[in-house]
Parts: C-alpha cells; sequence; structure tokens
C-alpha cells in the first residue's frame, strides 16, 4: 500500500538543536570532568570547557554554512561538487570510518560502563551485543524517525541531570572550588584539549542536509544545539569538583555518575540513584550510537552505490562487534578513544573548513 | 453493482407484471420472508409490493402504500410517501428489497418505485459500554448506520459536515460513511482515506474493527493507528479537529482517524471539567500507562538483579515476605500477571453479574490464597493489583490492551537484563512509535515532529481561552476554532 507524506519527514530548527546536543551528549561526558581534574589545577576547568564550546560553536558555524549552502543535497554528492569525485569518495571514506569508530567506542564505553554501575556477572560482550541489536533496529527505520528519537529521549536526559543537579546542591562545598584561576595557560590548553573530545559529534549535521526544511536557521539552531551540553558539562564540572574536590575527582573515573551517587532524592525511594541516572544516560548514548551508525551508513552507501540498506547495516553490525571488543582492557580502550577523538578533529574542524574555503573560492554554491 | 454491469447487461425489469413477480422471486430463491402482495386497484390496475418481512415498517406499507393504493387510481408518482426513487433494473430493485424498501410494481411498467420503509428492531440509543464517563452525555452509538450518523449531526449543525456514503462488502453490502467537515479537513489527509477504503474488496465487513486493520500503514504494529469510539461526542470532536471518520453499519464502534499516541491518554471529559483537573487527570493516565507497561519489569528488575536500589528497610521487609517463596520474582511475577488476565477475560465473557463476582473472587481469594500458600508474595500481589488498576484508567480500550502485550515482553527484557533491559525495551518502543505513521502523520507527532503550539492540549489541557487554534499537526484549512478579543 502506498503510504502518502505529509511532507513531515523533514526536519525543523528544533530537531537540529535537539539532534546536535544528542550526539554531542555521550559517554564523554561521564568521564570527561576527571580528563579536566587531572590538568588543570582547582575548578579551573571551566575555562577550558567554555574555550572548547566556543572552538565548538566557531567549527559549528562552519559546518552549518557548508550545510545551508548545499541544503537539499547530500554530503557526498556537494563533496565531490566541491571537490572532486575521487577527493568526494576519500572524504566519504573517513567519514564512514570515523562514525564507525565512534559507534564502536560508545558501545563498548556503555558495555564497560554498565558492568560497573548495573551488573557485575554479566559480560561485556552480551551487553554490548544487546546493545548493538537495537541500534541496528533504529538505525532500519527512516533516518527522520532517528532524529525525532533525540527529540523523544533528550527531554528525559536533561531533566534527569536536572533532577541531580537541584537535589546535588546540599552536597556542593564551594570551598572545593577556590582558589579561583590559577592555572597555567598550557594546562588551560590541555584541559581544553580533554573537553573538546566530549564536543565531538556536531558534524552529524552534514549528513543531514537533504533532509532540513527549508525556512531552518542552520547557524542559530547549531549555536543552540552545542550550547545546551556546554552549559551541561559546565555544571557536572563545577559539581564534582565542589562535591569531590579536584584531587578526588582526579581518582574517580566518571565522576559524573558518581555525582548521582552521592545525590539522595527526598522520600528515599530509590537509594542509588545512579543505576537510574546511568539507565537514562543509556537513552542519550542510544542517541549518539544510533546517529554515528547512520551516518556511517550512509558513507558507505555513498561509496558503494549499489549496497542495499539493510544489507550494509547487517554487514556492519558484527564488525562493529568485533572492532568494539578488541581493545582488551582500559589502556587499549582509552587509546580507541584517543584515536576517535583526532579523527574526529579532522571531521569537524579541518575537513569542513576546508571544503567551505574552496566552496567559497570556486563560488560553486546553489543556495549561497 | 459496477462490477455486475461490466460483465454481463444490467437486467432490465419487464413490463409483465407476473414475469417480474417470478424473475424477483428466483434471485432471492423464493425466501420464506420475502413478502409479495398482489393488490388491483379501483381503475383495475395490477400492483405488486414487495418487501422483507422484519426489515420493513409494515405500518407504513399498510396504511400510506397499499390503502393508498387500492383505495384510489392516485399515479403511483404520487404516493403519500417520504422516500421515493424509480429504476428499471431487476438488482437494483432486489437490493433495495434486501435493504428493508419496499418495491412497487405495476402491470404494464417497466418501472419499480422503490418506497423507503426501512424499520427493524435496534437497541436503542445507550450509554456506552467501554467509554462511560462520570460527566458527559451518554448517548452512545448503536448498531444501526442512521440513527449513529444522525447522533454526529445532531451535535454539528454544520451544512459543511459531509457524509460520503457507499457501501463495501460485496456480499454484505454494509454502509459506509467517510465522515469529515468540509473546509477544516485536510484535502491530502481525506483523498489518502478515500484510497485506502476503496482498496477494501471483499464478501463481508464485519464491523469497523475489519476497515481498522485494512486501512492501517503499519499492520504489524501493536499499537492501534485508528481510534474505535462508542461515544458521538468524542467524534464530533475530532472532526472539528480537522481529523476523519468512518461511519459504520452494524458495529457501536465508529473509527476516527489519523491518531497518535497522545489522543489515546486524551478523553472527553478533559474538555467538559475545569483545566486544572483535567491537566492532573491527564498527567496521572501518563503515569498509570507507564505503571500498567513497567511496573512488573521493574519489580523483576529490582529483585533479581538490584537489590541495592530499595532503601535498606524496603529490600529487608520484601526479602523478609518472600521468605518460603520458592519460585524467583520473574516466574512470581509471570505466573501472577497471567492469572490476572485470565481473570480479566474470564469477567468479560460472564454474563455480568457473575462477572463481578469472578472479579472479587479473583482479586482477593486467588491473591489472598497464593500469599498464604507462600507461592507468591504479598508485594508482588501490590505490583499485580497496581498495574492492573492502572491499566484500566487508561480512557482507550484497544490502546489498553496494546500495552498489556507489552508488558509480558518488557518483563522478559527484565529478567534477561534487569534495569539495561528495561530501559533497552523502552528504546525499542520509541524507535517503533517514532517509525510508525497513521496516514502519513507521525505517531508521536506534536511531540516528534515538534509542534510546541499543539502543546496546550497534549498534557496539559489548557485553559480554553489559550485553545484558540486547532492542532498545527492535521494542517486544517480553517486554523481557528474561536474568536478571542
Amino acid at each position: 500500500m502506498k503510504t502518502f507524506e505529509y511532507g513531515d519527514n523533514q526536519i525543523g530548527s528544533r530537531e537540529v538543536s535537539m539532534t546536535i546536543s544528542s550526539i554531542m551528549i555521550g559517554v564523554g561526558i561521564l568521564t570527561m570532568p576527571n580528563l579536566l581534574a587531572k590538568h588543570v589545577e582547582s575548578s579551573d576547568g571551566w575555562i577550558s570547557i567554555l574555550a572548547a564550546g566556543l572552538l565548538a560553536a566557531i567549527f559549528g558555524l562552519v559546518i552549518s554554512r557548508l550545510t545551508s549552502r548545499f541544503q537539499g543535497d547530500t554530503f557526498h554528492r556537494f563533496t565531490a561538487r566541491i571537490t572532486a569525485g575521487p577527493i568526494a569518495a576519500i572524504v566519504s571514506a573517513i567519514y564512514g570510518m570515523y562514525f564507525f569508530l565512534y559507534l564502536c567506542f560508545e558501545v563498548r564505553a556503555l558495555a564497560r560502563i554498565a558492568k560497573l554501575y548495573l551488573f557485575e556477572n554479566t559480560p561485556v560482550a552480551v551487553i554490548s551485543v544487546a546493545f548493538l541489536l537495537v541500534v541496528v533496529y533504529a538505525v532500519s527505520g527512516t533516518t527522520t524517525a532517528i532524529i525525532r528519537l533525540n527529540a523523544m529521549f533528550l527531554p528525559i536526559v536533561l531533566l534527569i541531570s536536572a533532577f541531580v543537579f537541584i537535589f546535588g546542591i546540599q552536597l556542593v562545598s564551594v570551598d572545593n572550588l577556590r582558589p579561583f584561576l590559577v592555572s597555567a595557560p598550557s594546562s588551560l590548553a590541555a584541559g581544553t584539549k580533554d573537553a573538546s573530545f566530549s564536543l565531538l559529534g556536531f558534524e552529524v549535521l552534514l549528513f543531514y542536509a537533504p533532509l532540513l526544511r527549508s525556512a531552518v536557521r542552520t547557524d542559530k539552531a547549531m549555536l543552540i544545539g552545542i550550547a545546551i551540553p556546554v552549559a551541561l558539562y559546565l555544571l557536572t564540572y563545577v559539581y564534582s569538583i565542589a562535591i569531590f574536590t579536584r584531587e578526588g575527582t582526579a581518582q574517580i573515573v566518571y565522576p559524573t555518575v558518581e555525582v548521582a551517587k552521592e545525590v539522595r532524592l527526598p522520600g528515599q525511594f530509590f537509594e542509588r540513584l545512579e543505576s537510574v541516572f546511568f539507565t537514562v544516560w543509556i537513552m542519550t548514548i542510544f542517541n549518539t550510537s544510533s546517529m554515528a551508525f547512520e551516518a556511517s551508513v550512509s558513507c558507505i552507501k555513498a561509496l558503494f552505490t549499489k549496497l542495499e540498506k539493510r544489507v550494509c547495516i547487517w554487514i556492519l553490525c558484527p564488525v562493529a562487534y568485533v572492532v568494539s571488543m578488541l581493545p582488551k582492557d582500559a589502556a587499549q580502550f582509552n587509546k580507541l578513544g584517543i584515536f576517535v577523538s583526532y579523527l574526529g578533529y579532522a571531521t569537524a574542524a579541518v575537513i569542513p573548513v576546508a571544503l567551505l574555503l574552496v566552496s567559497k573560492l570556486r563560488g560553486g554554491a546553489r543556495n549561497g | 453493482m459496477s462490477e455486475t454491469s461490466s460483465k454481463t447487461p444490467p437486467a432490465k425489469l419487464s413490463a409483465d407484471l407476473a414475469d417480474n413477480i417470478r424473475r424477483i422471486g428466483d434471485k432471492l430463491g423464493n425466501a420464506a420472508d420475502l413478502l409479495v402482495s398482489k393488490h388491483c386497484s379501483r381503475s383495475g390496475v395490477q400492483y405488486a409490493v414487495f418487501c422483507i418481512d422484519g426489515l420493513s415498517d409494515r405500518l407504513i406499507i399498510q396504511e400510506h402504500l397499499l390503502e393508498t393504493l387500492i383505495g384510489s387510481d392516485t399515479d403511483l408518482a404520487k404516493l403519500p410517501v417520504q422516500e421515493m426513487k424509480t429504476t428499471d433494473d431487476l438488482d437494483e430493485t432486489v437490493i433495495a428489497i434486501l435493504s428493508g424498501d419496499s418495491a412497487v410494481l405495476s402491470e404494464g411498467s417497466a418501472n419499480a418505485r422503490i418506497v423507503g420503509t426501512k424499520h427493524w428492531n435496534s437497541r436503542s440509543v445507550e450509554e456506552p459500554q467501554t467509554e462511560a464517563l462520570i460527566r458527559g452525555p451518554r448517548d452512545g452509538f448503536t448498531e444501526d448506520f442512521r440513527t449513529n450518523t444522525a447522533l454526529i449531526r445532531r451535535r454539528l449543525r454544520d451544512p459543511n459536515l459531509r457524509f460520503e456514503s457507499f457501501e463495501l462488502g460485496r456480499r454484505s453490502r454494509t454502509d459506509v460513511s467517510i465522515v469529515y467537515v468540509e473546509g477544516i479537513v485536510n484535502d491530502d489527509l481525506l483523498q489518502e482515506v478515500r484510497r485506502r477504503i476503496h482498496t477494501i474488496d471483499v464478501d463481508d465487513v464485519p464491523g469497523s474493527g475489519f476497515i481498522e486493520q485494512w486501512l492501517s500503514d503499519h499492520f504489524l504494529s501493536p499499537f492501534p493507528q485508528i481510534m474505535s469510539s462508542e461515544r458521538p461526542d468524542k467524534v464530533t470532536a475530532a472532526l472539528l479537529q480537522g481529523k476523519v471518520a468512518i461511519v459504520v453499519d452494524n458495529t457501536p464502534f465508529q473509527l476516527i482517524m489519523p491518531m497518535t499516541i497522545f489522543s489515546f491518554f486524551h478523553s472527553p471529559e478533559d474538555y467538559y471539567q475545569n483545566w486544572i483537573i483535567s491537566t492532573i487527570i491527564r498527567v496521572m493516565r501518563f503515569g498509570a500507562a507507564f505503571l500498567a507497561t513497567f511496573l512488573p519489569a521493574f519489580y523483576i528488575a529490582l529483585l533479581e538483579y538490584h537489590h541495592g536500589m530499595l532503601p535498606s528497610e524496603l529490600a529487608f521487609s520484601i526479602a523478609g515476605s518472600r521468605e518460603g517463596v520458592p519460585f524467583p520474582a520473574v516466574v512470581e511475577a509471570f505466573a501472577m500477571e497471567a492469572t490476572l488476565e485470565l481473570l480479566r477475560e474470564a469477567g468479560v465473557r460472564l454474563p455480568k453479574p457473575i462477572g463481578q463476582t469472578i472479579g472479587i473472587v479473583g482479586g482477593l481469594v486467588i491473591g489472598e490464597a497464593a500469599v498464604r500458600a507462600g507461592i507468591v508474595s504479598p508485594i508482588m500481589v501490590i505490583v499485580v493489583a497496581v498495574t492492573a488498576i492502572s491499566s484500566f484508567s487508561l480512557p482507550s480500550y484497544t490502546f489498553a490492551i496494546s500495552l498489556r502485550m507489552l508488558r509480558f515482553l518488557i518483563m522478559m527484557a527484565a529478567a534477561v537484563f534487569g534495569l539495561y533491559g528495561i530501559v533497552l525495551s523502552y528504546i525499542v518502543l520509541n524507535i517503533h512509535i517514532a517509525n510508525l505513521m497513521s496516514f502519513g502523520i507521525p505517531y508521536a507527532t506534536p511531540l516528534a515532529p515538534t509542534f510546541v503550539s499543539d502543546w496546550k492540549d497534549l498534557i496539559l489541557r489548557a485553559p480554553f481561552r489559550v485553545l484558540s487554534g486547532r492542532p498545527k499537526m492535521m494542517r486544517t484549512k480553517d486554523k481557528n476554532r474561536m474568536k478571542i478579543d
């Protein structure tokens, strides 16, 4: 039966913002205060987060310009138009690999944390497989549905964060935040790098250009989308330092979850909020993973045009599983994370800037 | 009808009355309930009146047809009846007779006069069984098509209210009508409803449930994508929102489409009461839906995997109450939930007075006895009871039934993965809903895609002064429903 469309497979500004926020908020935030505390003195990490946010905003604007310049076109096609066929293929391959590794990283991280906070006995492998299958189910649907899922989960995620922050106020001791502004610029720069790892992912907008409603003001939507996670990260960081002190935070692997652990809800119904917190967090990790998978699939489909989406998903799924299981210990896992992040710098900053510059020089814009 | 005419030329009535009587009788296999009365008028013209016993109003036939025909020389065209048409088609005549009308044939004329005499015993308008309200109209649809359209018409004296009537079902020839308000409804939607309903080509249309399943976008989904309602006020309100209704003969359940998930949480009563009360009740319904779907799963997850999450005193008392229960929480939960479903099913089947007894016997006696016997823990009985009460508090029966089914799946997920399983199944559920459409409208509208202006009547039921526009998501032609100075 032919289903008819209202044109409702397009996405508006609000969805764009939520998409950007959702893909940025993932597992990175759970450990970010710990990384920052290792490098930055006292509570000065907020400067790093802000700086990283500013950088993200700048490159986010580049991406939104690029997207609105070629609105209605797929990423692969507009890179081909800006550059040349073979270069576009390489670029697509890089993005495909980046998002694929991003997915693997998220899956493994989720499995690790779930094992830590939800169950001790279930093997990491089983946790990953279950999660991957759910992601596969999401990606098998339409791209629009994946974007709409952000609108369904992000409010819940922000709500539970707000809960933690509101009821955590009593635990905060401002003394832990002092002294202010004591870090050296070099350590702040190192902190900015740490914070920026958690702010990657906004480049996914490049893949949603064909779906954008024509009235979407991508710049504004992009900035709002980046502002939400930055605000969330700032609060999280300040809370972890204020509750655990800098030294404490530097020792705790997942300070964000631990903040939730310390929080006591009035009414005493849940003894350990961190399980609930992380359970809810799975939703945003899922959002991140499904969008990464979707972007990766669309890159690979652009390279192998004859490949069906479903086939592509089912080929990638076991590979993703194997890759996410490859790191044998925490050290190797961190290496994977760092590798993904460096690739992320290329995909979020270097390549889009280059593309925008070339397209400006060539003046080959359609809607520009 | 068009089907037969395409194959063979339509059989015409002849001018010979005896021949016509024989042919109509043959068509109907000389059925016992076919009444043929032959008369001769004062001027000597032979008449025959055909009707089906039990479907026609004998009083009208006697007083208005026969007495006029016999007693005077009145021309057939001047019969004192309200509804009359003329046809020379044999099949049409037969169908008319079968639907309760009377056919008057006269010697020397190849035309039949079809006189509207439909009348049969039908249930009178009663309070809807499945959608009872405290405050609100108590009339519900009946099995009679005309009564149902009249109930809608009575609430909307808008000349733009349209009933597009036709017959569905090759053999059953069920009356079906697409109802909408011209000038409000979106044309694309209307076209799509028409297109889909005209793809139905079957023998029999057994009630609106059949049409509902035929029209649904995703027939594999557990969620209803079309709402069925017994309440004319609900249908009317939906029409004014730009939705389309389908009225079907022989069933009190009429269809409303398209539907989004949130509309299953809304009840007409929300609009009859103060907005604060309605909003609180709506919030409660959302909570109820959540409990009905997830509570037993949470019980399983907490007891099997996450003891630490409960406050220690509660954990101890639960552990204490479970002392002597030989099964794990999973088995306990599945056994009790299955029993509950059995009880509910039994309660529906049994005659009313016994049904209630079964409810009490089942609920109290089995629960109490099961606890005493040490098969289940008292906490489990509380969980089951709360689940049941929650699922009863949802205004839509079909939606509640879907949640009941999903509950078991989620319980399984919780049994395997604990909280992780619950959140994964919640995600899967949301993925499904995000992909679901009802007549092209995404099922999760207005949340995703977002129509913020429609949120005024979503969980919140804003005061009427604020609800001046029709839902944006319906893309209605007429955007406003009230004027506010």
